[in-house]
């Protein structure tokens, strides 16, 4: 007997510029695992956003059970049954996995007013073992492995009798031993008549788990199909859809010797003999999903992170990059993930922000020289063309697109050798992209070795001279330009 | 890594060193001071640390949620004035002196949680300037109302309060002693056994997800504040009962060691864990190091001056202890991403 | 550009504020606008000022330091106990040992928040009773005097009139002006407090920043404390109680924010003054010295308050 436990209807959502949800309908039944594909931009985080009442939609109609409810804040999308697992876990690390399963509702001994931990340890264990786990409800959180954690979450899931649980990206961060128990567990709440939305990017778990597979492209549903009648390239080219080379030039570059050369990089227990090579007027794409760690790998790349084993020689010269700071001496730059975060400072203006890796430069003396800051500034601004109404305003004012072109403008004021960038034009628009990208095949042009991280197919696939593919640490396989297409390429990273 | 540095680093088990620690402070002491190891300086110890005891029990409640208060010393000092007040001028009975005091101590404590939670300015600064603000008045009632211009206590009744023994023939217990061990027990009671409790917890471990689920944090940041206030109140009428007098710069000096003490207990300065048994012996640990420095002092040449530097240097290996603790674990804990 | 309108508008209002309390103050009692009394009041506003005015870029830096206050009592002790010895040092090297005192406590501070990440409040907590126990300790909780008074000359010296503790202070500023608006330093100081990740990540060196300031903000602690040990002439253990309050309620009262990124010299300057006329008023009023506590807390916490409202309705906005 399967009832529509959930049903959203007609939703829309938008920001600023944005339409990230645009007229999309789901339903899930009872007993049910849903999996939802796409991209990112797809609309994916929106539509959880939505469901835990985190934002409110625009247009739309949200029904639980058969019944139509208003989720207006996290409260009430609890209050309703739905449960969020989120990627970043949200537990309560000083506290022990009983208190976090029954956080505000802890049970009380009616005469005694006092907390009956026995009842709160014996429910606990009941639910644990559900989930086929023996953690103790005694044990801090903060002792508990990732996964174990996790089943901390869905434990408090099931004990609110949550109706949906959603969980996002649930495998990025476990091994694949935790991902089997995982599955268990998820068929295990299958059983009990609860429905599970399955957000992820790796296609072999979504076809293993769900019943049925959703997929969503540039806000909106492309189809919905019933996984045993679903082919996993057809999935990925839904999901993939924009026609390859309308959007993104083709970047010939000049190669004129190695730049940079990384062997045998290794970092325990995270990425595992990282070997390549970038050529001058190169651009080395480096592809993997969420979790497959090539952020760790960019941020060794620019200092970040420590290295445990492995070398990097830059023009031939060993260099040990032990902070940001060398690594720009080194004349790399870089475009870090998080533009509002790492990339900018947001109460800056746009002058002071464009000169920040560069203030050495400002003058001989130790006083910066408001000429030479304001002509650096103009500079950049019209050479990519940053709309601003002038150089002295907030960059928190300015669009996302704008807003990345001052990261980048940073970055090459120090002239760099090798660029390191990572997701350079998410939630960006089209109009900046192209900008953005007219600037690399320039820097190709003038020997720059770029190492692209991004997720974003399309780009990675027509920009990129080569493309490194890699998944749980290591680099599987490489494609030179035209080897591979979009439907290979999200295939290869999606394996295990 | 050497084992044992390994296991200080990681272990979570503070309060076993820390007694481990303290029985080493009494034996040091024991061996090189003639008269520390006796019946009659013990009493002494335990007859010194009652006011601070209580006020590291009020301070543990506002850092568990994860604020800090560093004006409760100037509520001990307020409501000494205002004890002494109560009693010579307005001849109030012993009770109705407490009721008054308690309940005024939980009023600053509310004005404290007031503009934390309502108006959302940072717990240090805002009691940085009620500790400064109380004291201004404390100094004022003290020094310009002629009618506080009282001298001591004499009353038996108030005086027993603070210094009564049983058994009235041998002094063995102190009847501060009872005190400390009614309110930390209860204390421990209503932090890990009621509901309102492991709220605190909850709120000091992780707010939003608190929140989230549906606990009023700003209600339960608001107690917090008010149960300092409360005892810190409480704590100057103990001491003011010890002393026979109450002045206006009673408890000035005395927040440093109470924060020290409550570091030093494990209560961690971001909420959510700590246990009051660590913090009972953190303050048994600086009374030892107070008053065995006084035995030292006698004995040797070393300045008796000399603990205020050793609790500096306690807080701060406390808190180094625990800062090289949190960088050991991140690096554990990297993911791949 | 908003930042500056910001900058301006709060600034003025300190002004007139503190023209306010001028004007209240010479109508409450005659001398306050006399010869003496100003230069008084001004020496006094130096005294606290110069710590003022690198507090103001630790927290603009988003750190804190709470010893200023152990450090001036350390060093007056330090100083009168080297002054006072039967065959002293010369007065140049005593005043170098006291001014190194400080940038030794800053450099402790300094290392403990830099390379343990320690978190500042706590460790400068530390660090102040570790300084006022020391002094204890040296004092032996006794107060030095010293006799021979050429340290006077540096607390009730003039150079063309003017004290020179007063030009110390208007130097401190117009030099930490300099550092923190148009140097490249000041603008590290600036990045730190407003992302400290983004400026690290653009090759800022935090630590190196950091420290620096701590190690300064010491230094300024002990030219506070030497001015103070001059005036007086004795080296008490007790000197320095509360100054920390004093300053950190200057710096806040002038727009510095706790949480990093904002604030002006101009700001704490425009907050040291009212914060000395206030007293000096209150005092020449016939307020008792204990009794400004009360009126420090209430502007303390008034102005923070101000400021919060006022943030909030701006990110509202």
């Amino acid at each position: 007997m399967k009832s529509t436990l959930l049903k959203m209807s007609h939703i829309c959502k938008s920001y600023p510029g944005v339409k990230a949800i645009n007229d999309v309908s789901i339903d899930l039944f009872a007993g049910e695992v849903l999996g939802i594909m796409g991209e990112n931009g797809a609309g994916k985080s929106t539509l959880i956003k939505l469901l835990a009442g985190a934002e409110k939609k625009d247009s739309g109609e949200i029904y639980i059970d058969e019944k139509k409810v208003d989720i207006n804040s996290p409260k009430a999308s609890q209050e309703n049954g739905v449960s969020v697992i989120y990627q970043e876990l949200i537990t309560m690390d000083t506290l022990s996995v009983a208190e976090n399963i029954f956080v505000g509702q802890l049970p009380v001994n009616k005469v005694t007013k006092l907390i009956d931990w026995k009842a709160a340890q014996k429910k606990s264990t009941e639910v644990l073992a559900l989930l086929n786990s023996n953690i103790k409800p005694k044990s801090i959180v903060a002792t508990l492995s990732v996964y174990e954690k996790q089943i901390v979450e869905v434990a408090k899931a099931i004990h609110k009798n949550a109706k949906v649980v959603v969980m996002d990206e649930p495998t990025a961060a476990l091994s694949e031993k935790d991902s089997k128990s995982l599955f268990k567990v998820i068929e295990n709440l299958k059983n009990q008549g609860v429905g599970i939305i399955y957000i992820s990017h790796r296609i072999e778990e979504v076809f293993k788990i769900s019943d049925r597979i959703t997929v969503m492209r540039d806000g909106k549903l492309i189809a919905t199909k019933q996984t045993k009648d679903a082919e996993k390239k057809e999935i990925i080219s839904m999901m993939i859809g924009r026609e390859l080379n309308q959007f993104f030039p083709e970047i010939k570059s000049e190669k004129k010797g190695v730049m940079m050369k990384v062997s045998d990089l290794n970092i325990n227990g995270i990425i595992e003999n990282i070997s390549f090579e970038v050529k001058k007027g190169e651009i080395l794409g480096i592809f993997g999903l969420v979790g497959s760690g090539c952020l760790n790998i960019a941020r060794a790349l620019i200092g970040v992170d420590d290295i445990d084993q492995g070398e990097i020689h830059i023009n031939g010269k060993k260099t040990s990059i032990k902070n940001p700071k060398i690594a720009l001496k080194n004349n790399i730059g870089f475009i870090p993930i998080d533009r509002k975060n790492e990339g900018l400072t947001l109460n800056f203006s746009v002058k002071q922000n464009l000169t920040l890796q560069s203030i050495d430069e400002l003058g001989s003396s130790f006083i910066i020289q408001e000429s030479i800051e304001n002509s650096i500034a103009e500079k950049w601004v019209k050479k990519l063309d940053i709309k601003t109404p002038n150089i002295e305003v907030e960059v928190k004012t300015l669009s996302g697109g704008n807003q990345q072109k001052i990261v980048l403008g940073k970055t090459l004021e120090i002239n760099p050798e090798i660029l390191v960038i990572v997701e350079p034009t998410r939630g960006i628009d089209v109009g900046a992209k192209m900008d953005i990208y007219k600037m690399l095949e320039n820097l190709c042009k003038e020997g720059v070795a770029i190492i692209l991280v991004s997720t974003d197919v399309p780009e990675i696939l027509s920009i990129s001279n080569r493309v490194l593919v890699v998944s749980n640490g290591k680099i599987r396989k490489e494609f030179k330009k035209g080897e591979a297409n979009q439907q290979e390429l999200l295939y290869e990273a999606s394996l295990n | 890594m050497k084992v044992w540095l390994k296991k200080l680093i990681y272990s979570d088990d503070i309060v076993g060193a820390l007694g481990i620690f303290l029985v080493l402070l009494v034996v040091f002491f024991s061996v090189m001071t003639p008269h520390f190891f006796s019946l009659m300086n013990f009493n002494s110890i335990i007859g010194n640390i009652p006011a601070m005891a209580i006020l590291c029990l009020g301070l543990t409640f506002v850092v568990l949620v994860g604020d800090l208060d560093l004006s409760l010393g100037s509520i001990l000092g307020i409501t000494a004035i205002l004890a002494v007040f109560f009693f010579k001028v307005m001849h109030f009975p012993l009770w109705l002196n407490l009721v008054s005091c308690v309940i005024i101590g939980g009023i600053f404590g509310a004005f404290n949680g007031a503009i934390v939670t309502k108006i959302g300015i940072n717990s240090i600064i805002t009691t940085l300037g009620t500790m400064a603000l109380i004291r201004g008045l404390t100094y004022w009632i003290a020094m310009d109302v002629d009618a506080m211009q009282v001298g001591r206590i004499t009353d038996p009744a108030f005086l027993n309060f603070g210094r009564y023994y049983f058994p009235e023939k041998s002094r063995l217990i102190p009847i501060t002693l009872v005190y400390l061990v009614i309110l930390y027990g209860a204390s421990a009671l209503f932090l890990n056994h009621t509901s309102f409790g492991r709220q605190i917890y909850a709120v000091g471990s992780n707010e939003a997800t608190a929140r989230l689920a549906g606990i009023n944090v700003k209600r339960v940041r608001f107690v917090c504040f008010i149960i300092a206030g409360m005892l810190s109140a409480f704590g100057g009428l103990v001491l003011v009962a010890q002393l026979g007098l109450g002045e206006a710069y009673t408890g000035q000096n005395m927040i440093l060691e109470v924060v020290t003490a409550v570091v030093l207990g494990g209560v961690l300065l971001t909420g959510g864990k700590g246990r009051l048994t660590g913090v009972i012996i953190a303050v048994l640990i600086l009374g030892v190091i107070r008053n065995g420095m006084v035995h030292l002092e006698q004995v040797t040449d070393i300045s008796f001056y000399w603990r205020d530097v050793a609790k500096g240097v306690i807080l701060l290996l406390a808190i180094g202890l625990y800062s090289v603790r949190k960088s050991f674990n991140a690096k554990r804990l990297r993911t791949r991403q | 550009m908003k930042i500056i309108g910001n900058k301006i508008t709060t600034n003025m209002s300190l002004f007139a504020f503190l023209g306010f309390l001028i004007i209240v103050f010479s109508f409450t009692s005659e001398h306050f606008l006399g010869i003496y009394n100003i230069t008084s009041l001004l020496t006094n506003i130096s005294y606290s000022g110069i710590a003022a005015i690198v507090l103001t870029l630790i927290i603009i830096s988003r750190g804190l330091d709470i010893s200023i206050g152990g450090v001036i009592g350390l060093t007056t002790v330090v100083i009168a106990t080297l002054y006072s010895q039967s065959d002293p040092l010369p007065v140049w090297l005593i005043l170098i040992i006291g001014l190194s005192t400080g940038a030794l406590v800053g450099l402790l501070n300094g290392w403990c928040i830099t390379v343990l990440n320690m978190d500042p409040i706590i460790t400068t907590l530390g660090a102040m009773a570790i300084t006022r126990g020391l002094a204890y300790v040296i004092s032996d909780s006794q107060s030095i005097l010293m006799f021979e008074d050429t340290t006077d000359f540096i607390s009730n010296g003039t150079i063309l009139f003017i004290p020179i503790p007063i030009i110390l202070f208007l130097i401190t500023a117009l030099i930490f002006s300099i550092i923190l608006h148009k140097s490249k330093f000041g603008r590290a100081v600036y990045a730190i407090g407003a992302n400290e990740t983004s400026a690290s990540l653009s090759g800022i060196s935090v630590k190196k920043v950091k420290m620096i300031l701590y190690v300064l903000s010491g230094l300024a602690a002990s030219i506070s404390g030497i001015i103070l040990v001059g005036q007086t002439s004795v080296g008490m253990p007790q000197h320095g109680i509360g100054t920390e309050l004093e300053v950190i309620t200057a710096v806040l009262l002038g727009g510095t924010a706790l949480s990093g990124g904002k604030g002006t010299i101009y700001g704490t300057i425009a907050g040291v003054l009212i914060l000395g006329v206030l007293f000096n008023g209150l005092t020449i009023s016939g307020v008792r010295y204990v009794h400004l506590q009360i009126f420090q807390g209430i502007l303390l916490l008034a102005a923070v308050a101000t400021y919060e409202i006022k943030t909030r309705n701006e990110v509202a906005t």
